[in-house]
């Protein structure tokens, strides 16, 4: 095993490093004039030229970018144009909402995802199946952010029930960043149940999609499991039909969706731009749309990085927990 | 002898893979015509795309699809002289909307054709090739697929002036890997199919193998592939209309329309809701269609 | 002579396919005898799975129709058993011997589990409600029945296999473990359908031994399907010829080999390949089309000695010598 995440580990680097090369050089091409823009109209050449100077944009690109990288891992970032400071540290900031965002609707996308997926190929064709497969239809087709928009508007405007936008409001120590989590291990009730409150609405938005592609593959994955000839032997041999279903059919199904669950994380993590803005919630995304109009590009290549490695690192998770379900793997 | 016997099922293949075609079309159209969702799907489609065309005849106020403003009547709710409504400078919804459709599928044929066109060459070779080229090409895909696909289109329009033909370059750019991987992938597949080994064994010319064998039978997955994807597609172009990259005011782009409309919340809900409803629509009616393409071509390609 | 173990009646089966409707079976008669082994004989196509699946009730309802005769075992008929009734059969009275190694074996869990599962489940309703104490007792007596098993068959180190996934495991050793799957709870009756014919022919040569060792050993009765006559030959007592759907000769195996009537047996005996190299003859044509079925003979369109009347009269199986069945209008 060990072998293995080493093994894919080794992979990922000279991807990330394309991925790196990649977007930096294109972040270097812009037509536009991030400096100029930065600096206000009324900057004077002197001025445009000196923050040329600092931010090393007249050395050859080449050289730009081996500086930036020795700078990655020394934990400078970069120059944010807009916020002035080391993009490392904004990011730091801003990371920890739109991880804690991304993960839970992922956990609702799976934990409601997976059972209907079953009940739905089970009862095939019956209503709870018709309503499901509808569910899917739409889940998958929807606009993230106008789902947020009506969510926002029913249950937020019209109905109050939930806060319209943000995080929270109840102040809390910050340990990891994470609302949830932190709340949670300071004890601190009110809060967790403000940030609970804060998370549901943008958590459900980003969710719906997801969570009907992950239905739709289960029940898939196990109506293809009946016509499997181990299905057929395993009802041959006697076995009762709970057993059949809910271990013979289920975890083979399960190992297929496992496979898509990292892309789909993926999709979580660029809808999740779209949420934040909808909902005002205080993540990378809402960094990076700042960025965009400031053309603020080193915070745009930071932003890129960081997705990139979260990416990688949820799609090594997956193929480790898929190894460990699926002994066929190792032997491919 | 064994070369005899060869060339004899070579041209007994081809002949049959002729006669497939012929009767495969028509059986497709049946299958097809037996499942009511697809057939729903492709009334939809056949509808938005009439609709995008048909646009400047059926909208009932054309010219709110550019710069006009009416300040008499500005947010105004569904009524009978505005079916949807208007948005914040007066203009008539449903003809933006029925502009929109226009916008939006431009959109999605010229990225999938711009996607196809870098991809499917590059797929190809990959796959026919293999080896070290392969190897080359797909790490490339990977890289441009290391970010999810928002991300990296995000990324790029960011970079660049944001219209909409630069979110249609962006789109392009985060598209593009995923033919190569769906046609390398199908080329891999046939190359191990025996009248193609045939065909290298006799030392027929690659280009010619790849162009008359291998192609053919890339096309039906492509075509899946790709009514499957428009849905998708037009669904991030709108995202980043929603995000303020992509067409720039007054271009009627349902994304974008959205967002102009967010801010009128939650009283003057139509404009928000009625292009997010056309999104859901179109974007339905594509994968319905496609699910009911693969379902065809699927059946077709077990036999 | 006792009571037959398994008798068919006057059996027919229709399927609803695209086309319209198939009589698959038509009005088949056969029977089994206490530690007797019959092959079922016959080109793909011509029925033997259908039959020996709807002796364990496997066909699903929806495409298939039975339409009459009997099925009984023990005197008691098969014919439209519950599912639960059925579930007491299967694995217990009457099991199965499928035929593909390498995709009737559930690839995510272990060789132990499946066989365990197949010990402790057999029969139940659902899941096993019994205190954990009891369960584990339950499943160390599995796992010593698992390893006999396994002994019995002449497998090495059969505590090692237990803790194997089938994708570590040759096509051989596959094929091995799904008879001991048919074997765990020593049924009375097998059903082994075309065992080991995916795999190369010397190792199928030395399966098909240890059944028939297996076989003698435990006194269980055994119908065998093969399309190769040679094999059945080799291990069974006595054979029944079919062809598209109908029982056209049936004997003791020698007694077929020494003196086949049917043309079609006589087909079938020149298409063997001979020891000397010589490719067999074969039969021309193709099998009826089920859904339209000729008057006549079924074998008509392919037979070398047609009469007139075989177009249009359907022949009876009917005694040439003692024990020696027919059904040709050439013996009348």
């Amino acid at each position: 095993m060990k072998e293995f995440i080493i093994k894919r580990v080794l992979q990922m680097v000279p991807v990330l490093i394309g991925l790196s090369i990649l977007i930096f050089f294109l972040t270097r091409i812009i037509p536009g004039d991030a400096v100029r823009l930065a600096l206000g109209p009324q900057a004077t050449e002197e001025q445009i030229a000196a923050m040329q100077e600092k931010l090393g944009l007249n050395d050859s690109i080449i050289i730009q970018y081996f500086n930036y990288m020795k700078g990655l891992f020394q934990g400078d970032w970069g120059y944010s144009l807009r916020t002035s400071r080391n993009v490392f540290d904004d990011l730091i900031a801003t990371f920890p909402a739109t991880f804690e965002l991304t993960t839970v609707a992922l956990l609702i996308a799976i934990i409601l995802g997976v059972p209907l997926g079953v009940i739905s190929a089970i009862r095939k064709d019956k209503w709870a199946d018709q309503f499901s497969r509808i569910f899917g239809l739409t889940g998958v087709a929807m606009p993230r952010f106008w789902l947020g928009i009506m969510l926002q508007i029913v249950f937020a405007y019209w109905l109050s029930l939930f806060p319209i936008i943000g995080r929270g409001d109840i102040e809390l120590t910050t340990i990891t960043g994470m609302r949830l989590f932190d709340s949670l291990i300071t004890l601190n009730i009110p809060a967790f149940i403000d940030s609970l409150k804060h998370i549901i609405l943008p958590a459900i938005a980003l969710s719906v999609g997801a969570m009907a592609q992950i239905m739709r593959l289960t029940r898939a994955n196990m109506l293809e499991q009946l016509n499997k000839d181990y299905i057929l032997a395993s009802k041959a041999y006697g076995l009762p039909r709970n057993t059949i279903v809910y271990k013979y059919m289920l975890k083979n199904a399960f190992t297929s969706t496992l496979t898509i669950i990292g892309l789909t994380y993926g999709f979580l993590i660029g809808n999740a731009f779209l949420v934040e803005a909808v909902f005002g919630w205080p993540g990378m995304a809402q960094y990076g749309i700042q960025a965009v109009i400031y053309q603020d590009f080193n915070a745009i290549v930071g932003i890129t990085l960081v997705i990139g490695v979260v990416f990688a690192v949820a799609n090594l998770i997956v193929d480790i927990l898929y190894s460990y379900l699926d002994p066929r793997i190792k032997y491919q | 002898m064994k070369e005899v016997i060869i060339i004899e099922s070579i041209a007994k293949n081809e002949k049959v893979v002729e006669k497939q075609n012929v009767s495969e079309w028509r059986k497709s159209w049946r299958r097809m015509r037996r499942s009511p969702l697809s057939m729903v799907g492709l009334i939809i489609v056949t509808f938005v795309i009439l609709m995008a065309i048909f646009a400047p005849v059926v909208a009932p106020y054309p010219d709110d699809v550019s710069g006009a403003i009416h300040f008499d009547r500005m947010l105004e709710p569904p009524s009978s002289e505005h079916l949807l409504g208007t948005d914040e400078v007066g203009r008539d919804i449903l003809s933006r909307v029925l502009y929109g459709a226009r916008i939006s599928l431009m959109l999605g044929f010229i990225v999938l054709g711009l996607s196809t066109l870098i991809g499917l060459p590059l797929g190809l070779i990959a796959g026919f090739w293999g080896g070290r080229i392969n190897t080359i090409i797909m790490r490339i895909a990977d890289i441009f697929l290391s970010v999810p696909s928002l991300v990296l289109a995000f990324a790029v329009a960011a970079l660049f002036q944001p219209t909409l033909t630069t979110i249609m370059i962006a789109l392009s750019f985060s598209w593009w890997p995923w033919v190569t991987r769906l046609v390398q992938g199908e080329v891999l597949s046939i190359k191990g199919e025996q009248f193609v080994q045939a065909s290298i064994g006799i030392g027929a010319s690659k280009w010619r193998i790849a162009f008359k064998e291998i192609l053919p039978n890339c096309i039906s997955p492509i075509i899946v592939k790709s009514t499957l994807d428009m849905g998708f597609i037009i669904l991030m172009g709108a995202s980043l209309g929603f995000l303020g990259l992509g067409a720039e005011p007054p271009t009627p782009e349902w994304g974008t329309m959205i967002a102009e409309g967010r801010a009128y919340l939650p009283e003057a809900w139509w404009a928000a809701t009625f292009p997010g409803l056309a999104i859901l629509f179109a974007v339905i009616g594509f994968n319905l269609l496609g699910d009911g393409l693969r379902d065809v071509f699927d059946v077709q390609m077990d036999e | 002579m006792a009571e037959p173990l398994l008798e068919v009646k006057k059996l027919k089966i229709n399927f609803r396919t695209e086309d319209g409707i198939a009589q698959v079976i038509n009005d088949i008669n056969l029977h089994v005898n206490k530690e007797e082994v019959i092959a079922i004989v016959g080109e793909s196509g011509c029925g033997k799975s259908v039959t020996v699946r709807s002796m364990l009730g496997l066909l699903s309802t929806l495409p298939a129709q039975f339409i009459n005769g009997d099925i009984s075992f023990e005197d008691e008929s098969l014919v439209g058993l519950s599912e639960k009734e059925w579930q007491k059969i299967r694995g217990k009275k009457i099991s199965m011997i499928f035929q593909d190694p390498m995709t009737s074996l559930n690839p995510v869990f272990t060789i132990g589990e499946q066989l365990i599962d197949v010990y402790m489940l057999q029969g139940k309703s659902s899941s096993i409600n019994l205190p954990s104490k009891k369960k584990k007792e339950l499943r160390n007596k599995g796992r010593e029945r698992a390893i006999e098993i396994l002994k019995k068959m002449r497998i090495p180190d059969p505590e090692s296999i237990l803790d194997r996934y089938p994708v570590e495991l040759s096509g051989g050793m596959r094929q091995r473990i799904l008879i001991a799957l048919a074997l765990i709870h020593t049924p009375q009756l097998l059903l082994a359908d075309e065992p080991g014919t995916a795999l190369d022919v010397s190792v199928q040569d030395q399966i098909l031994q240890e059944l028939k060792r297996l076989v003698a050993e435990e006194n269980v009765s055994m119908v065998f399907i093969t399309h190769n006559l040679g094999v059945a030959r080799m291990i069974s007592d006595r054979i029944y010829v079919m062809y598209a759907g109908e029982v056209v000769e049936t004997a003791e195996s020698e007694e077929l080999f020494k003196d086949p009537k049917h043309p079609y047996t006589k087909g079938l005996l020149s298409s063997i390949p001979k020891l000397n190299g010589e490719m067999g003859d074969g039969i021309d044509g193709r099998i009826p089309d089920f859904v339209d079925p000729p008057q006549g003979c079924r074998f008509y369109d392919r037979c070398p000695v047609r009469m007139e009347k075989c177009a249009s009269m359907r022949p009876e199986l009917i005694d040439v010598k003692s024990n020696h069945k027919v059904a040709c209008h050439l013996f009348e």
